[in-house]
Protein backbone atom coordinates (compact mmCIF):
# COMPACT_ATOMS: atom_id res chain seq x y z
CA UNK A 1 0.00 0.00 0.00
CA UNK A 2 1.38 3.45 -1.12
CA UNK A 3 0.05 6.57 0.11
CA UNK A 4 1.05 9.62 -1.75
CA UNK A 5 -1.35 11.96 -1.86
CA UNK A 6 -1.02 13.09 2.16
CA UNK A 7 0.19 17.07 1.92
CA UNK A 8 -0.35 18.18 5.60
CA UNK A 9 1.65 17.28 8.17
CA UNK A 10 1.84 18.34 11.65
CA UNK A 11 5.33 17.12 13.42
CA UNK A 12 5.16 17.17 17.71
CA UNK A 13 8.20 17.88 18.87
CA UNK A 14 11.26 19.78 17.06
CA UNK A 15 13.74 16.70 17.96
CA UNK A 16 16.66 15.91 15.75
CA UNK A 17 14.20 13.38 14.60
CA UNK A 18 11.31 15.73 14.37
CA UNK A 19 13.52 18.46 12.46
CA UNK A 20 14.76 15.88 10.21
CA UNK A 21 11.18 14.60 8.87
CA UNK A 22 10.25 17.72 8.80
CA UNK A 23 12.41 19.85 6.99
CA UNK A 24 12.64 16.37 4.34
CA UNK A 25 8.98 16.78 3.84
CA UNK A 26 9.68 20.28 3.29
CA UNK A 27 12.44 19.97 0.54
CA UNK A 28 9.46 17.49 -1.08
CA UNK A 29 7.09 20.46 -1.55
CA UNK A 30 4.55 19.45 1.24
CA UNK A 31 3.12 21.65 3.89
CA UNK A 32 4.73 21.15 7.16
CA UNK A 33 3.90 22.53 10.54
CA UNK A 34 6.30 21.69 13.59
CA UNK A 35 5.33 22.31 17.24
CA UNK A 36 7.70 22.45 19.78
CA UNK A 37 7.76 24.02 23.78
CA UNK A 38 11.21 25.63 23.12
CA UNK A 39 11.65 28.13 20.49
CA UNK A 40 15.82 27.38 20.40
CA UNK A 41 14.70 23.87 19.28
CA UNK A 42 13.80 25.36 15.50
CA UNK A 43 17.56 25.80 15.25
CA UNK A 44 17.31 22.45 14.55
CA UNK A 45 15.64 22.69 11.11
CA UNK A 46 17.25 23.11 7.80
CA UNK A 47 17.84 26.30 6.33
CA UNK A 48 16.01 25.71 3.56
CA UNK A 49 12.99 24.45 5.78
CA UNK A 50 10.41 26.45 4.40
CA UNK A 51 7.13 25.26 6.69
CA UNK A 52 5.93 26.55 9.75
CA UNK A 53 7.26 26.85 13.43
CA UNK A 54 4.54 27.45 16.26
CA UNK A 55 6.49 27.86 19.79
CA UNK A 56 3.62 25.65 21.61
CA UNK A 57 2.53 22.77 24.03
CA UNK A 58 1.52 20.28 21.68
CA UNK A 59 -0.49 18.33 24.00
CA UNK A 60 -3.03 21.25 24.52
CA UNK A 61 -5.48 20.87 22.07
CA UNK A 62 -6.51 24.86 20.97
CA UNK A 63 -2.53 24.89 20.28
CA UNK A 64 -3.34 21.62 17.76
CA UNK A 65 -6.46 23.31 16.79
CA UNK A 66 -4.78 26.76 15.43
CA UNK A 67 -1.91 24.60 13.97
CA UNK A 68 -4.71 23.36 11.27
CA UNK A 69 -4.72 19.64 12.86
CA UNK A 70 -8.51 19.50 12.04
CA UNK A 71 -6.92 19.51 8.01
CA UNK A 72 -3.63 17.71 8.63
CA UNK A 73 -3.49 14.32 6.76
CA UNK A 74 -0.30 12.93 8.88
CA UNK A 75 0.78 13.77 12.59
CA UNK A 76 4.38 12.46 13.43
CA UNK A 77 4.44 12.77 17.60
CA UNK A 78 8.52 13.12 17.89
CA UNK A 79 8.92 14.75 20.77
CA UNK A 80 12.24 13.38 23.60
CA UNK A 81 9.61 11.88 25.62
CA UNK A 82 6.98 8.82 24.97
CA UNK A 83 4.37 9.94 27.77
CA UNK A 84 3.84 13.18 25.77
CA UNK A 85 4.02 11.77 22.24
CA UNK A 86 1.40 8.61 23.72
CA UNK A 87 -0.66 11.65 24.69
CA UNK A 88 0.11 13.85 21.58
CA UNK A 89 -0.53 10.48 18.76
CA UNK A 90 -4.05 9.72 20.85
CA UNK A 91 -5.54 13.05 21.08
CA UNK A 92 -5.01 13.33 17.39
CA UNK A 93 -6.11 9.91 16.50
CA UNK A 94 -9.14 9.94 18.85
CA UNK A 95 -10.56 13.49 18.88
CA UNK A 96 -9.50 15.12 15.47
CA UNK A 97 -9.29 11.66 13.41
CA UNK A 98 -6.20 12.50 11.88
CA UNK A 99 -5.95 9.25 9.03
CA UNK A 100 -2.66 9.28 10.19
CA UNK A 101 -0.60 8.63 13.11
CA UNK A 102 3.06 7.99 13.96
CA UNK A 103 4.48 8.00 16.60
CA UNK A 104 8.12 6.95 18.19
CA UNK A 105 8.21 5.33 21.59
CA UNK A 106 11.48 4.08 23.36
CA UNK A 107 9.68 2.07 25.62
CA UNK A 108 8.68 -1.34 24.21
CA UNK A 109 6.51 -1.94 27.23
CA UNK A 110 4.25 0.74 26.52
CA UNK A 111 3.20 -0.18 23.12
CA UNK A 112 0.15 -1.51 25.33
CA UNK A 113 -1.42 1.92 25.92
CA UNK A 114 -1.84 2.18 21.83
CA UNK A 115 -4.04 -1.40 21.30
CA UNK A 116 -7.03 0.40 21.09
CA UNK A 117 -5.69 3.07 18.46
CA UNK A 118 -4.81 3.43 14.81
CA UNK A 119 -1.65 4.69 15.72
CA UNK A 120 1.78 3.43 13.72
CA UNK A 121 4.67 3.31 16.13
CA UNK A 122 8.67 3.64 15.22
CA UNK A 123 10.46 1.72 17.80
CA UNK A 124 14.01 3.16 18.39
CA UNK A 125 15.02 0.80 20.33
CA UNK A 126 14.09 -2.26 18.41
CA UNK A 127 15.67 -0.88 15.13
CA UNK A 128 18.82 -0.16 16.70
CA UNK A 129 18.81 -3.79 17.63
CA UNK A 130 18.31 -4.98 14.48
CA UNK A 131 20.90 -2.70 13.33
CA UNK A 132 23.34 -4.37 15.74
CA UNK A 133 22.34 -7.80 15.00
CA UNK A 134 22.88 -6.92 11.09
CA UNK A 135 26.74 -5.13 11.84
CA UNK A 136 27.31 -8.44 13.96
CA UNK A 137 26.40 -10.62 11.89
CA UNK A 138 28.42 -9.10 8.36
CA UNK A 139 31.69 -9.26 10.88
CA UNK A 140 31.17 -12.53 11.49
CA UNK A 141 30.54 -14.15 8.34
CA UNK A 142 33.62 -11.52 6.96
CA UNK A 143 35.98 -13.52 10.19
CA UNK A 144 34.65 -16.83 8.08
CA UNK A 145 36.74 -15.45 5.48
CA UNK B 1 -8.87 -1.29 50.04
CA UNK B 2 -5.53 -1.52 48.44
CA UNK B 3 -4.46 2.36 46.77
CA UNK B 4 -1.78 2.62 44.45
CA UNK B 5 -0.76 6.91 44.45
CA UNK B 6 1.68 8.26 41.84
CA UNK B 7 3.63 11.40 42.26
CA UNK B 8 2.70 15.24 43.34
CA UNK B 9 4.19 16.78 46.27
CA UNK B 10 1.54 18.17 49.04
CA UNK B 11 -0.64 16.44 47.12
CA UNK B 12 0.71 13.37 47.99
CA UNK B 13 1.53 13.66 51.34
CA UNK B 14 -2.29 15.20 52.23
CA UNK B 15 -4.33 12.37 50.38
CA UNK B 16 -2.04 9.42 51.58
CA UNK B 17 -2.25 10.51 56.05
CA UNK B 18 -6.28 10.97 54.63
CA UNK B 19 -6.43 7.58 53.41
CA UNK B 20 -3.86 5.91 55.99
CA UNK B 21 -6.01 7.11 58.87
CA UNK B 22 -9.35 5.74 56.94
CA UNK B 23 -7.41 2.16 56.88
CA UNK B 24 -6.76 1.89 53.62
CA UNK B 25 -3.66 -0.04 52.57
CA UNK B 26 -1.77 2.39 50.23
CA UNK B 27 1.80 2.12 47.92
CA UNK B 28 3.08 5.66 46.89
CA UNK B 29 5.30 6.21 43.87
CA UNK B 30 7.77 9.08 43.68
CA UNK B 31 10.28 10.16 41.72
CA UNK B 32 12.39 11.84 44.03
CA UNK B 33 14.65 9.71 46.39
CA UNK B 34 14.34 12.84 48.66
CA UNK B 35 10.75 13.47 48.96
CA UNK B 36 10.35 9.48 49.19
CA UNK B 37 12.40 9.23 52.43
CA UNK B 38 10.57 12.30 53.60
CA UNK B 39 7.30 10.39 53.00
CA UNK B 40 8.54 6.64 53.74
CA UNK B 41 9.78 8.38 56.99
CA UNK B 42 6.29 10.11 57.30
CA UNK B 43 4.15 7.45 56.56
CA UNK B 44 2.82 4.10 57.25
CA UNK B 45 3.34 3.29 53.63
CA UNK B 46 5.17 1.22 51.16
CA UNK B 47 7.50 3.34 49.00
CA UNK B 48 8.72 2.88 45.96
CA UNK B 49 11.47 5.53 44.14
CA UNK B 50 11.12 5.20 40.29
CA UNK B 51 9.45 6.36 37.39
CA UNK B 52 5.56 5.70 37.87
CA UNK B 53 4.51 5.87 34.33
CA UNK B 54 6.95 2.58 33.80
CA UNK B 55 4.65 -0.75 33.35
CA UNK B 56 8.10 -2.26 36.03
CA UNK B 57 7.68 -0.01 38.55
CA UNK B 58 4.04 -0.06 38.38
CA UNK B 59 4.82 -3.77 38.83
CA UNK B 60 6.74 -3.50 41.81
CA UNK B 61 4.47 -1.56 43.70
CA UNK B 62 1.74 -4.58 43.23
CA UNK B 63 0.08 -2.56 40.96
CA UNK B 64 -2.64 -5.90 39.72
CA UNK B 65 -3.95 -6.26 43.32
CA UNK B 66 -4.94 -2.79 43.65
CA UNK B 67 -8.12 -1.51 43.97
CA UNK B 68 -7.40 2.24 42.70
CA UNK B 69 -4.81 3.87 41.06
CA UNK B 70 -4.16 7.51 41.63
CA UNK B 71 -2.13 9.39 39.35
CA UNK B 72 -0.74 12.90 40.79
CA UNK B 73 2.03 13.98 39.04
CA UNK B 74 2.36 17.79 37.54
CA UNK B 75 2.39 16.37 33.75
CA UNK B 76 -0.67 15.44 32.43
CA UNK B 77 0.87 13.26 29.79
CA UNK B 78 2.57 11.30 32.43
CA UNK B 79 -1.20 10.71 34.69
CA UNK B 80 -2.49 9.65 31.29
CA UNK B 81 -0.07 7.20 30.54
CA UNK B 82 -0.05 6.16 34.07
CA UNK B 83 -4.17 5.55 34.13
CA UNK B 84 -4.08 3.75 30.46
CA UNK B 85 -1.04 1.58 31.87
CA UNK B 86 -2.91 0.66 35.15
CA UNK B 87 -5.94 -0.17 32.95
CA UNK B 88 -4.81 -2.00 30.10
CA UNK B 89 -2.17 -3.63 31.70
CA UNK B 90 -2.94 -4.35 35.32
CA UNK B 91 -6.43 -4.60 35.12
CA UNK B 92 -7.38 -1.78 37.66
CA UNK B 93 -11.02 -0.61 37.40
CA UNK B 94 -10.77 2.52 38.94
CA UNK B 95 -8.58 4.99 37.72
CA UNK B 96 -7.94 9.03 39.32
CA UNK B 97 -5.83 11.27 37.01
CA UNK B 98 -5.19 15.52 38.35
CA UNK B 99 -4.74 17.46 35.24
CA UNK B 100 -2.87 21.14 35.42
CA UNK B 101 -4.92 21.86 31.82
CA UNK B 102 -8.15 22.35 32.71
CA UNK B 103 -9.40 21.69 29.29
CA UNK B 104 -7.46 17.66 29.73
CA UNK B 105 -10.65 16.74 31.59
CA UNK B 106 -12.74 16.28 28.50
CA UNK B 107 -9.74 15.28 26.54
CA UNK B 108 -8.88 12.37 29.11
CA UNK B 109 -12.74 11.39 29.26
CA UNK B 110 -12.78 11.02 25.34
CA UNK B 111 -9.33 8.57 26.27
CA UNK B 112 -11.28 6.19 28.18
CA UNK B 113 -10.08 8.32 31.65
CA UNK B 114 -13.29 8.83 33.46
CA UNK B 115 -11.93 10.32 36.23
CA UNK B 116 -10.03 13.12 35.49
CA UNK B 117 -9.32 16.37 38.39
CA UNK B 118 -8.76 19.67 37.33
CA UNK B 119 -8.01 21.75 40.36
CA UNK B 120 -8.41 24.83 38.48
CA UNK B 121 -11.38 23.95 37.48
CA UNK B 122 -12.55 23.19 40.89
CA UNK B 123 -11.13 26.38 42.34
CA UNK B 124 -12.41 28.30 39.80
CA UNK B 125 -15.97 27.18 40.17
CA UNK B 126 -15.71 27.84 44.15
CA UNK B 127 -14.12 31.53 43.56
CA UNK B 128 -16.81 32.48 41.47
CA UNK B 129 -19.93 31.35 43.56
CA UNK B 130 -18.62 32.87 46.83
CA UNK B 131 -17.23 35.99 45.31
CA UNK B 132 -20.78 36.38 43.66
CA UNK B 133 -22.92 35.68 47.13
CA UNK B 134 -21.87 36.15 50.08
CA UNK B 135 -24.15 34.05 52.23
CA UNK B 136 -22.49 31.20 50.38
CA UNK B 137 -20.02 29.43 52.83
CA UNK B 138 -19.64 26.56 51.06
CA UNK B 139 -20.17 25.10 47.52
CA UNK B 140 -19.44 21.59 46.29
CA UNK B 141 -20.15 20.83 42.68
CA UNK B 142 -21.42 17.11 42.16
CA UNK B 143 -21.02 15.55 38.41
CA UNK B 144 -19.69 18.04 36.84
CA UNK B 145 -21.61 21.09 38.17
CA UNK B 146 -25.39 19.60 37.26
CA UNK B 147 -26.16 19.35 40.86
CA UNK B 148 -24.46 21.91 43.58
CA UNK B 149 -24.15 21.97 47.40
CA UNK B 150 -24.20 24.72 49.07
CA UNK B 151 -24.23 26.28 52.82
CA UNK B 152 -26.06 29.48 53.74
CA UNK B 153 -25.48 30.60 57.36
CA UNK B 154 -29.09 32.18 58.61
CA UNK B 155 -28.59 35.49 60.06
CA UNK B 156 -31.73 37.01 62.37
CA UNK B 157 -32.65 39.35 59.72
CA UNK B 158 -33.57 36.76 57.19
CA UNK B 159 -36.92 36.04 56.27
CA UNK B 160 -36.96 32.69 56.89
CA UNK B 161 -35.58 33.19 60.65
CA UNK B 162 -38.93 31.13 62.73
CA UNK B 163 -40.63 29.49 60.06
CA UNK B 164 -41.02 25.89 59.82
CA UNK B 165 -39.46 24.07 56.49
CA UNK B 166 -43.45 23.64 55.79
CA UNK B 167 -44.38 27.24 55.54
CA UNK B 168 -40.96 28.19 53.35
CA UNK B 169 -41.91 28.35 49.22
CA UNK B 170 -38.92 25.68 48.41
CA UNK B 171 -38.76 25.42 44.83
CA UNK B 172 -39.15 21.89 43.55
CA UNK B 173 -35.92 20.95 42.43
CA UNK B 174 -34.23 22.18 45.79
CA UNK B 175 -34.13 20.15 49.14
CA UNK B 176 -32.58 21.27 52.45
CA UNK B 177 -30.99 18.59 53.46
CA UNK B 178 -29.35 19.12 56.76
CA UNK B 179 -29.45 21.70 59.39
CA UNK B 180 -26.24 22.29 61.30
CA UNK B 181 -26.99 23.93 64.49
CA UNK B 182 -24.11 24.27 67.00
CA UNK B 183 -22.56 21.12 67.35
CA UNK B 184 -25.86 18.39 66.43
CA UNK B 185 -26.87 18.27 63.00
CA UNK B 186 -30.46 17.80 61.92
CA UNK B 187 -32.53 15.95 59.61
CA UNK B 188 -35.26 18.81 58.88
CA UNK B 189 -38.76 17.78 58.62
CA UNK B 190 -42.14 19.86 57.29
CA UNK B 191 -41.78 21.25 61.26
CA UNK B 192 -38.72 21.78 61.60
CA UNK B 193 -38.30 25.65 62.55
CA UNK B 194 -35.15 27.56 61.36
CA UNK B 195 -33.02 29.31 63.76
CA UNK B 196 -30.66 32.53 63.44
CA UNK B 197 -27.23 31.16 63.13
CA UNK B 198 -28.39 27.59 61.34
CA UNK B 199 -26.48 26.09 59.15
CA UNK B 200 -28.74 24.89 56.02
CA UNK B 201 -27.07 22.46 53.82
CA UNK B 202 -29.08 22.72 50.20
CA UNK B 203 -28.99 20.21 47.35
CA UNK B 204 -30.43 22.04 44.61
CA UNK B 205 -29.16 22.03 40.46
CA UNK B 206 -27.86 25.67 39.80
CA UNK B 207 -30.49 27.21 37.78
CA UNK B 208 -32.53 27.26 40.91
CA UNK B 209 -29.58 28.44 43.29
CA UNK B 210 -30.37 31.87 42.98
CA UNK B 211 -34.07 31.22 43.65
CA UNK B 212 -33.00 29.20 46.83
CA UNK B 213 -30.35 31.89 47.92
CA UNK B 214 -33.70 34.69 47.62
CA UNK B 215 -36.00 32.87 49.49
CA UNK B 216 -33.50 32.23 52.24
CA UNK B 217 -31.88 35.88 52.06
CA UNK B 218 -34.73 37.75 51.17
CA UNK B 219 -33.56 39.84 48.66
CA UNK B 220 -32.03 39.64 44.73
CA UNK B 221 -28.44 39.05 44.03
Amino acid sequence: MKRNNYNYIIVAGCSRFGANIASILSAKGKDVVVLDNDNLAFRKLAPEYSGFTIQADATDIDELTKAGITKADVLVAATDDDNTNIMIAEIASKLFNVSQVISRLYDTEKEIVYQDFNIQIIYPSRLSLCEFEKLISTDMLEGIK
Amino acid sequence: MNIVMVGGRKKIDFLAKSLLAKKHKITIIHDDENYCKYLARTHDAQVICGDGSKSYILEDANTQGADIVIALTPKDANNLVICQLAKKVFGVKRVFATVNNPKNVEVFKKLGINSAISSTHIMAGIIEQMAAINEIYDYIPIEQGQIVMMEIVVRGNYPVCGKTLAELDIPEQAIIGCIIRGVSSIIPKGRTIIQADDKLIILSPPQVQREMVKLIVGRNI
